[in-house]
């Protein structure tokens, strides 16, 4: 099907996308937009250099394959072998959504459906502005390589809904978004009542949230900042391309190190059905579930087969581009923090004078992290007793990897869309993320 | 009514690891959209590559029927062609360009690796319509964004230089990567005493982003609301839609196909709030001025996204805005944002100490904070009127904020 060229690795990624947009804007219907693409990203390795190329006319796949050699080298069998070694020639039809395509729902169900979630706020006269917004996506991924006789087949599916919300004006305004994903529409039928309690959970908030002293607390982490903290603030550092040729970062990050409390163990798996699950990644290898903490101790990294051949490390499947105009790099799937063995109630009852952080608005994480809450209450003597407002939590993200003393027993991961990571120009890549309830001390609060 | 956007991005991208080339990238990818507006309705369609227009239209068409409301129609009897790609350079020459650069960095500071891409981009974006409507911006150029790290140090990056430009200029970028990489690894105490914080603009101004969106005043849901008309900031404190596109490497329309006239790009006048930004039929709907702030993809329906904000900018050169010689200059702010009143704090990761000519040293790690009504009032000092090619492309802000050591 494919002439790849003699010496060299080559392959093709044939993506075909299908989507769906449906947005409510203050009651009025403002955006319908149901459409199917399809494009294609092609690799070369001479050995010393990759050469890529990115289309969308499907019938030019071997002219851009001979158009790539002509930039390269004459192949370097050896050093192209040090990396193909790394793959894993995966094939076969591994299509996990074609029968529940969300491409096979009517439009007008998914306006009704979203017409559903906007009763819930439309009327309400405390939310002066809101959203509500319907997203879906089916992505159909084919993988040919010059190693392979046959091709891969595998996809990817997300149905959310988002509901923005801004309450009050002037001075005393709070905003908030409800974001739900799941991998089927039907699913998205039953969460009203989930949606509503958060609704009233945000006016709650609105109206009661007081500004608090900044200093220096003990914070407990819902799942959702929990999960926001372990892909920020460790999981960029574990992606193996930010390690090539890196001495220092390589003697840092020696599997084996000690980098937290016992309590903490991050875990980034792809098969976990959501916005994160990838099954196959972008160079055809299976996900893997990698330990990337265990019990404080650095376990695993995440690599692509460059970054795997560099490191002399196995494959993880975290090649991941956003779409067939880039070049697949180390990115995570999902990405949690491992329950532990106490009850939720136990772990705020450790908590004399502290702040729970509910949800997130973002987060960050360099050498120091941050955490910029939506909606956060203070914790006194163990219970949760009002909401407060401040701008961000930070700190140092090594020295709080050791300030983790206690996890809850239950793990929640969440799904998202209208969203992701961002990392260089690849930008928004769906992930997932979560964990159990997180408590950490000595946590600055601005 | 029918009308057609053709967004074209041809563009080769260069992978850096540890100043060597690893890759190269070659796009071109052609995207169309086709809008049908009928009876205040509009329908939307768009695909890829080589794609029947008869076939968009008749989806857009269909689409029609979903009822989404369009009262304004479509702009009409507009001309512009704007042509800035000039910028001409094969990818040999780029790789071999590069190389230099990279190898002269790498000579200079071999304590010092250079990672990440450099792309060079040649865009065009047209609008037409039946109404007489014919827009066309075409722009070309390169992007070099560096990730620096040092040989010992065990983050993901130390600090980062960024410039886009339609010129390649080898030397500005080693002698601006240099200076970076020098006053790096030239770590000095934070001064005693009140100096002036140098910020990009868009790490303070983006509340405005948030709470002079027209919708939100519309909706009297802005913090902002109970002072349109007042004046709320300092008297040299102006903010303006900034929509030249040699400033903005964008084009001059909105994704309405509208140009905002020169009178109503002020939100901000002499520190009175002057009115929300809007596109046409957000400016309809709440009866405010359109200032052509529609943003969306190439196949949506247009609506009002964020726009391209700028604080009017002094006389003085960054050196001259800098009372008492010094300021503090913000060169990595991860992680901050604004509270619901206005009130901001940030982390920084990487900041300078300057002159605001040269970049005298490394600070170490602070917090800023302050408020959104002092920092554009009693204490906005102004934004320079020369750019300095070390964080970006902006005139840089120069303003007073409450700064710690983290």
């Amino acid at each position: 099907m494919f002439e790849f060229p003699d010496g060299y690795y080559a392959d093709v990624r044939i993506e075909r996308v299908f989507r769906s947009l449906i947005r409510i804007e203050m009651g009025r219907l403002e955006e319908v937009k149901e459409k199917s693409d399809a494009g294609a990203f092609i690799r070369l390795f001479d050995g010393k250099r990759w050469f890529y190329a990115s289309t969308t006319d499907l019938s030019e796949l071997n002219n851009e394959l001979k158009q790539l050699a002509k930039l390269a080298s004459p192949p370097d069998l050896a050093a192209i072998a040090k990396v193909t070694v790394r793959l894993e020639n995966n094939s076969g039809d591994f299509c996990k959504y074609k029968k529940q395509s969300v491409a096979k729902v009517d439009l007008q169900q998914k306006i009704a459906l979203l017409d559903s979630y906007a009763a819930l706020i439309k009327d309400d006269s405390e939310v002066t502005h809101w959203s509500a917004t319907y997203s879906d996506s089916r992505s159909e991924k084919e993988f040919y390589s010059s190693l392979q006789k046959e091709g891969l087949v595998f996809d990817t599916q997300t149905a959310g809904l988002r509901l923005g919300m801004r309450f009050g004006s002037g001075t005393n305004v709070f905003s908030e978004t409800w974001c739900k994903a799941e991998v089927q529409f039907e699913q998205l039928n039953k969460l009203h009542d989930e949606a509503k309690q958060y609704i009233e959970q945000a006016r709650d908030y609105y109206k009661r949230a007081e500004k608090i002293e900044g200093g220096i607390y003990t914070v407990v982490l819902s799942p959702m900042a929990a999960g926001i903290f372990a892909h920020e603030s460790f999981g960029h550092k574990s992606e193996a391309d930010f390690m090539i040729g890196d001495t220092a970062m390589l003697k840092e990050w020696q599997i084996g190190k000690r980098v937290g409390s016992e309590q903490l163990s991050i875990v980034d798996d792809g098969n976990i059905p959501g916005s994160g699950f990838t099954q196959f990644d972008d160079e055809g290898t299976r996900a893997k579930r990698t330990m990337l903490i265990n019990k404080g101790v650095l376990q695993g990294r995440l690599h692509s087969s460059i970054t795997a051949a560099d490191l002399d490390e196995t494959v993880t499947g975290n090649a991941r581009s956003i779409n067939f105009e880039y070049e697949p790099i180390v990115r995570m799937t999902a990405t949690f923090i491992e329950p532990g063995q106490i009850s939720k109630d136990e772990l705020f009852a450790g908590v004399e004078r502290g702040i729970f952080i509910d949800s997130v608005k973002h987060g960050s994480g360099m050498s120091t992290f941050t955490l910029a809450p939506s909606m956060a209450y203070l914790i006194e003597n163990g219970k949760v007793t009002k909401p407060v407002r401040f701008s961000v939590i930070t700190g140092n993200v090594m020295q709080t990897l050791n300030q983790i003393d206690a996890v809850s027993n239950k793990l929640e991961i969440l799904s998202f869309v209208g969203g992701g990571c961002g990392k260089m120009e690849q930008y928004p890549l769906p992930v997932s993320f979560g964990g159990p309830y997180v408590r950490v001390n000595q946590i600055n609060v601005q | 009514m029918r009308e057609k956007i053709v967004q074209q991005v041809k563009q080769t991208s260069l992978s850096i690891v540890q100043n060597k080339i690893s890759a190269v990238r070659r796009k071109n990818i052609q995207k169309t959209g086709c809008r049908v507006m009928r009876d205040n309705k509009i329908g939307v369609a768009g695909g890829l590559g080589a794609i029947s227009e008869d076939e968009l239209f008749a989806r857009a068409e269909k689409s029609l029927s979903w009822g989404v409301d369009y009262p304004t129609g479509a702009v009409s009897n507009l001309q512009s062609d704007t042509r800035l790609d000039e910028l001409m350079i094969d990818d040999k020459q780029l790789c071999e360009t590069v190389e230099k650069v990279l190898n002269e960095l790498k000579r200079r500071h071999p304590d010092f690796a250079v990672s990440n891409k450099v792309n060079i981009s040649n865009i065009s974006l047209n609008i037409k319509n039946d109404n007489g409507l014919a827009l066309s911006h075409r722009d070309s150029y390169i992007n070099w964004s560096f990730l620096l790290k040092g040989n010992t140090s065990t983050g993901i990056m130390d600090t980062f230089f960024g410039l886009v430009d339609r010129k390649i200029e080898s030397e500005k970028v080693i002698e601006s990567t240099s200076q970076i990489i020098e006053a790096y690894k030239n770590l000095i105490e934070l001064p005693v005493g009140d100096l002036p914080v140098i910020i990009d603009q868009a790490s303070l101004t983006r509340l405005f982003q948030r709470d002079l969106n027209g919708k939100i005043a519309g909706n009297k849901a802005s913090l902002l609301q109970k002072q349109f008309g007042q004046k709320s900031f300092a008297d040299n404190f102006s903010v303006q839609i900034v929509n030249d596109p040699v400033e903005t490497f964008g084009p001059a329309f909105d994704m309405e196909g509208s140009i905002c006239p020169d009178e109503l790009r002020w939100l901000i006048k002499n520190g009175v709030i002057l009115r929300p930004y809007t596109d046409r039929r957000t400016a309809m709907r709440y009866g405010y001025e359109n200032t052509c702030c529609a943003d969306g993809a190439y196949d949506s329906v247009p609506s009002l996204g964020g726009c391209n904000l700028e604080i009017s900018h002094s006389d003085k050169t960054l050196a001259q805005l800098l009372p008492g010689g010094k300021g503090i200059m913000i060169a990595i702010a991860s992680g901050g944002d604004f509270t619901p009143d206005g009130s901001f704090a940030s982390p920084v990761q990487v900041a300078w100490l300057t002159d605001g000519k040269q970049l005298l040293g490394r600070l170490p790690e602070l917090t800023i904070k302050g408020s959104l009504f002092d920092f554009f009032g009693k204490d906005f000092i102004g934004v320079s009127s020369d750019k300095i090619y070390l964080s970006g492309n902006d005139r840089m802000l120069v303003t007073r904020l409450a700064v710690s050591k983290l």
